[in-house]
């Protein structure tokens, strides 16, 4: 798990309100609010990537701050938004740098890290990619490379910003199933989304961020109302459960124009 | 369906590296045979392996031994430092086009070299490839240090790189334009990139000190693999990023300025051998930067020896060929980059 302690942070330009907030272990959290609003700034917060300026971050019953380099990416992998892709560099090699945290210095790889790695690939579907240079893949098809990389990491808490990027319905659908099944197995998973309602039906937990601060916290059909969508979005909706799973749906209203279905 | 022994072979379309590395082996060999035996004298393979191997018969102890065998392994030593140095530089920047001329490390030297010439004629000769590893190293920490400031941003390094290069180079149109001394005659030989006289205190004055780098390179391929995902991926994969990017920096640019210290501005090396090799083994440090170092020794050695068979007794310097070749080179590497998949964005 990993909490943060009144942590405050942020750059010249924008400003991270403190903020107290845990993620327990077995769930998958969803971090959602409009662009701008620091969703990644928290990312960058509790992968330590950004120090921040007041407060902690744990991971369990450490405080991030004194981990090694190394020993934080084998309990944090994180996915950002931005990912280089080298030339000439193979799917089944760049996944394999995923295992450079437990290698030693030359990334030597063991059996155990082969193994590790064709895991990884087999669960995001690129078996059949492995040896195609990442270059000439698809937007959609290095997105799965690039989460693959970080699940290869093997770490007890994972975050993606904005995993759902470039993908397809049904590669964005078993994203997201993977990173249920992910918190399923005990992992710590938060995930940044732009789809509030994929947030809703695949997150346990929802944080809601506006303007470098946290909104509210909680389960999605708790936490998602109609109201909250206005104050955070700006924006009219009414909130219909999910046909499927329940789940709450934000539908945009839209003014001068009478709704053709009535509402259950 | 990839099972998990064709996942460790790699890929079947690139060339197994080992094969490659011992072709390229061979084929530094008979540039190194050639060069010891074209040049003003032409000297024949059975008096060269006399030679070499100290047997009786026809000999020429002095060309081949004294003047030919050095300047040769010192060719092929500075074009492998010259070829690493660009691989180094063009990971480290993720760009394709840099080499360590676009950190200001050639035009730095060159500066350094033509202001001792300036400021301390009697001494110039001897302190040319001491001048010129100092003026490579400062204005390669110059442009490490403007661009640490700047936050550790590829583009910007290479563009700050590119300015400090336009100051040192007026630094040199303008000394050059100025003094007109026989003492920077010298010198003019040396900026063209020459192996000319070149013997065997010249050899070791640099071969410890570029083998220690060239071995440190070397192990260090991996974190290399791990600096070209970019900053934040890197970060999140446990790379300590400043240390690192830090010395990998330091090894690239002493690498290239220890070089064009010895043997002058020999252009074009450091942007072509990498993107050859890249070509032939694919993007993995592990196995580029050897090969880019082999690559760069057959393109220094073969650019010094075709200058002196050419047309004997002239010798053209190494550095005006390798300028010929890579200048078209350069522009066919801008016509395609863009249109290689996996090219950086």
């Amino acid at each position: 798990m990993i909490h943060l302690e009144a942590v405050a942070a942020g750059y010249r330009t924008f400003r991270l309100a403190p903020a107290t907030l845990s993620f327990p272990a077995g769930t998958l959290t969803a971090l959602i609010g409009p662009n701008g609003c620091g969703k990644s700034t928290m990312l960058k917060v509790m992968s330590r990537q950004l120090r921040p300026s007041a407060g902690r971050v744990m991971l369990g019953e450490e405080d991030t701050a004194g981990l090694a380099p190394r020993a934080l990416a084998r309990r944090l992998a994180l996915l950002p938004q931005e990912n280089a892709v080298p030339p000439g560099v193979t799917v089944v090699e760049l996944v394999g740098y995923g295992r450079a945290p437990h290698q030693n210095l030359l990334g030597m790889q063991t059996g155990a890290d082969r193994e590790k790695v064709r895991q990884a690939m087999d669960r995001l579907d690129l078996l059949a990619l492995a040896d195609r240079e990442v270059g000439t893949l698809s937007g959609g098809q290095r997105q799965r490379v690039f989460i693959a990389m970080a699940l290869a990491q093997d770490a007890p808490v994972m975050l993606f910003d904005e995993p759902t990027n470039w993908l397809d319905i049904q590669h964005q659908v078993e994203v997201l199933r993977l990173m249920r099944d992910l918190a399923r197995e005990g992992r710590t998973c938060v995930v940044v989304l732009h789809d509030i309602a994929q947030a809703a039906r695949y997150a346990d937990r929802l944080v809601v961020m506006k303007a470098g601060s946290v909104i509210a916290t909680g389960a999605p059909k708790a936490v998602l109302t109609a109201d909250l969508v206005r104050q955070v979005y700006n924006l009219q909706v009414e909130v219909h459960p999910d046909p499927v799973t329940g789940t709450p749906v934000p539908v945009p209203l839209e003014p001068g124009r009478d709704r053709c279905v009535e509402p259950v | 369906m990839a099972d998990a022994s064709t996942l460790q072979s790699g890929p079947g379309r690139r060339l197994r590296t080992p094969a490659v590395l011992v072709a390229l082996t061979c084929c530094l060999l008979v540039v190194l045979a050639l060069g010891l035996g074209l040049g003003a004298v032409r000297v024949p393979a059975a008096t060269l392996l006399n030679t070499l191997l100290g047997l009786d018969g026809p000999r020429q102890d002095f060309i081949v031994l004294g003047s030919r065998l050095p300047r040769t392994l010192l060719g092929a030593l500075t074009g492998a430092a010259l070829g690493l140095s660009g691989a180094i530089i063009q990971s480290l920047l993720r760009n394709p086009l840099a080499s360590p001329k676009i950190v200001g490390i050639n035009s730095g030297a060159a500066f350094a070299v033509l202001l001792c010439a300036f400021l301390l004629p009697d001494a110039a000769a001897r302190l040319t490839p001491f001048a010129a590893a100092v003026g490579g190293v400062v204005a390669g920490s110059v442009v490490w240090l403007m661009a640490g400031r700047l936050a550790l941003d590829a583009a910007r390094l290479t563009l700050v790189g590119i300015a400090v290069g336009f100051v040192m180079e007026a630094g040199v149109e303008f000394l050059l334009v100025t003094q007109t001394g026989p003492e920077f005659s010298a010198p003019l030989v040396w900026l063209t990139g020459s192996l000319w006289g070149r013997g065997w205190t010249h050899l070791w004055s640099v071969a410890p000190a570029l083998g220690g780098l060239m071995a440190l390179a070397l192990l260090m391929s991996f974190r290399l693999d791990l600096q070209y995902l970019g900053p934040q991926r890197a970060a999140a994969l446990g790379v300590r990023l400043g240390l690192e990017r830090g010395m990998l920096l330091v090894i690239g640019v002493l690498l290239a300025a220890l070089s064009v210290g010895v043997v002058g501005v020999v252009g074009f090396i450091g942007l072509m051998a990498p993107h050859i090799a890249a070509r032939l083994v694919g993007g993995r440090h592990r196995a580029l930067l050897p090969t880019a170092a082999l690559v760069g020794a057959i393109l220094c050695a073969g650019a010094d020896v075709a200058g002196r068979a050419l047309m004997p007794p002239i010798e053209i310097s190494a550095g005006i060929l390798t300028a010929l070749l890579g200048a078209p080179f350069f522009i066919w590497l801008l016509l395609t980059e863009g249109r290689r998949p996996g090219a950086p964005r």
